[in-house]
């Protein structure tokens, strides 16, 4: 489902603010939702999505399910945007599918997912059952997996998009692994996205990967924005700096969150959540002011000094 | 599939999180409701029987077990938690092959059980046995979680291997008993890893019945030879 720049302010009522990758400004902007283009295409996207990597795994337990469901019912009202699985994630794609049935099958879904599998041949099939998990004709955007059979894989999904069964292509990596092989992809080919591990304590990628994706035009999506809940329980029991305030930040996982989007080149951070109250705190690091450079680094000494 | 297995930790495979995990238990429980209580009561009674003497023979006791092993692979392994972890599913056919195997032994008589009087091996099947119907359940208790996500005999798969763990010491250490001991090993080796990728105690639990039950495996049964028929 396309996100519009119309669509989306629409459904956010505000004014989108506009950070064009590579050329946020060195003073604060405060010009709430936060939405960052896709340098391939200019279209918007909320910069805090939803990722379903554990907490969207529940199976059939209709307890948990409705959870989701109504994580998902929040992140809709809170503008939508990026929802991001796998066919690794066991029941979580068939758990974000049914969700969004549920919901009435809201505007403002991004949908996102990977290919997963060894064999080249198996991918298309695979990727129609996941169009059939999720109850979409087709997704946004679909990814090589931790860069499995990446070759056979990018060559389907480029297809797939040249056919118009497909608008983004992208593939994924995490705790900061195959970086070099993954650079080569970036450079070889045309890709819309990169998804990586990216947070306040897992930066590497801001050597190589975050400039080399601004500079090949490649949004960038940031995977384990809390390395799984571990900083906001790291943190949990000591006080946000005074000067938090200035960036418009009340807690821990906003803060966290707004030191990743606040990244030039990053588009998109996908925290994952089943606990609407926590949905909520990391869909408010999309408002207020937006950190600078400066900003950003004392955000980063202030963690390291904990 | 992945490369650089070494920089990949035991939590990096967990694909679920503690409360999904525990819910499994309960929702089984719930919708297979009386089972639970069936089966601690069969467990119990069986106990009580053997304690009193009686000696069943391998040909009534291994198609029982095996059923046992082929409802909970199919039940739970499959069925409840497949959805939420697709290695089960394919670990599925372990139950199928032990129940397959503990029914085909048993009825044409190579799984000898009670072939000595020795009363270490009796003991040390009884304690297996207390843990399966009596420990299992109420490690719910000691971990602060609902009673209702017990882990009972027949329902859910750990309990119901140590049970069978508890059976296997009674067997001379020969082959089809030791072809029996693989599976458990599987099992309770992959259920315990789980549990600690989970931070949960229960998975050195779960990793010490196991040894134990091994151990007096294959510890007893040595001094123990006997007449075999």
């Amino acid at each position: 489902m396309r996100l519009t720049r119309r669509g989306f302010m629409k459904g956010a009522g505000a004014v989108a603010g506009t950070v064009a990758a590579g050329t946020l400004p060195s003073v604060s902007v405060a010009t709430p939702p936060l939405a960052k283009p896709i340098p391939s295409s200019g279209e918007l996207l909320p910069a805090v999505g939803l990722g379903s990597w554990i907490t969207f795994n529940v199976g059939n337990d209709p307890v948990l399910r409705k959870q989701c469901t109504a994580v998902m019912r929040v992140f809709f009202e809170r503008g939508g945007g990026m929802i991001d699985s796998s066919p690794m994630y066991g029941s979580s794609q068939e758990v974000i599918g049914d969700g969004w049935q549920k919901l009435g099958r809201p505007s403002g879904l991004f949908s996102t997912d990977k290919v997963w599998t060894s064999a080249g041949a198996h991918g298309p099939e695979q990727i129609a059952e996941t169009e059939a998990l999720w109850g979409v004709s087709r997704f946004d955007l679909m990814q090589v997996h931790n860069l499995v059979n990446w070759q056979a894989h990018l060559e389907t999904l480029f297809a797939m998009k040249a056919e118009g069964r497909l608008r983004y292509v992208g593939i994924t990596t995490s705790h900061g692994r195959q970086h070099r092989e993954f650079e080569q992809v970036m450079r070889r080919y045309p890709l819309d996205f990169v998804q990586l591990t990216y947070n306040i304590v897992d930066r590497a990628v801001e050597q190589r990967l975050l400039p080399l994706a601004a500079e090949r035009r490649i949004a960038v999506i940031c995977n384990r924005p809390f390395r799984r809940g571990e900083l906001p329980d790291r943190f949990q029991g000591e006080k946000l700096p005074s000067w938090a305030a200035e960036i418009g930040v009340e807690t821990w996982p906003a803060f966290l969150l707004k030191f990743i989007v606040s990244h030039p080149a990053v588009t998109v951070a996908i925290p994952a959540t089943r606990q609407v109250e926590h949905l909520r705190e990391n869909k408010a690091a999309e408002f207020g002011p937006v950190p600078d450079e400066a900003m950003r680094q004392r955000m980063a000494g202030y963690v390291r000094s904990l | 599939m992945i490369a650089g297995w070494s920089t990949y930790s035991l939590k990096d495979f967990l694909l679920f999180g503690p409360e999904t995990y525990w819910r499994l238990f309960a929702l089984e429980n719930q919708d297979q409701w009386p089972v639970a209580l069936v089966t601690l009561a069969a467990g119990l009674g069986l106990v009580a029987a053997l304690v009193r003497g009686w000696q069943p023979s391998g040909r009534l006791i291994g198609p029982l077990a095996g059923l046992i092993w082929l409802w909970v692979g199919w039940q739970f392994v499959f069925q409840r938690y497949g959805p939420i972890n697709w290695v089960t599913e394919d670990l599925s056919i372990l139950f199928y092959t032990q129940g397959l195997l503990l029914a085909g032994l048993g009825i044409s008589g190579k799984l000898r059980l009670f072939r000595t009087g020795e009363r270490h091996a009796k003991a040390a099947s009884a304690v297996l046995f207390a843990i399966a119907l009596a420990i299992y359940p109420l490690l719910a208790l000691f971990d602060g979680r609902a009673w209702q996500t017990a882990q009972v005999l027949g329902v859910a798969p750990d309990p119901t291997v140590v049970a069978t763990l508890g059976l296997l010491v009674l067997a001379p250490r020969r082959w089809p008993a030791a072809i029996l001991q693989i599976a458990p090993a599987l099992w309770l080796g992959i259920s315990a890893m789980t549990l600690l990728a989970m931070d949960a105690w229960q998975g050195w639990f779960t990793l010490s019945v196991w040894l134990a039950g091994f151990t007096a495996w294959l510890a007893i049964p040595a001094r123990m030879r006997g007449p075999t028929p």
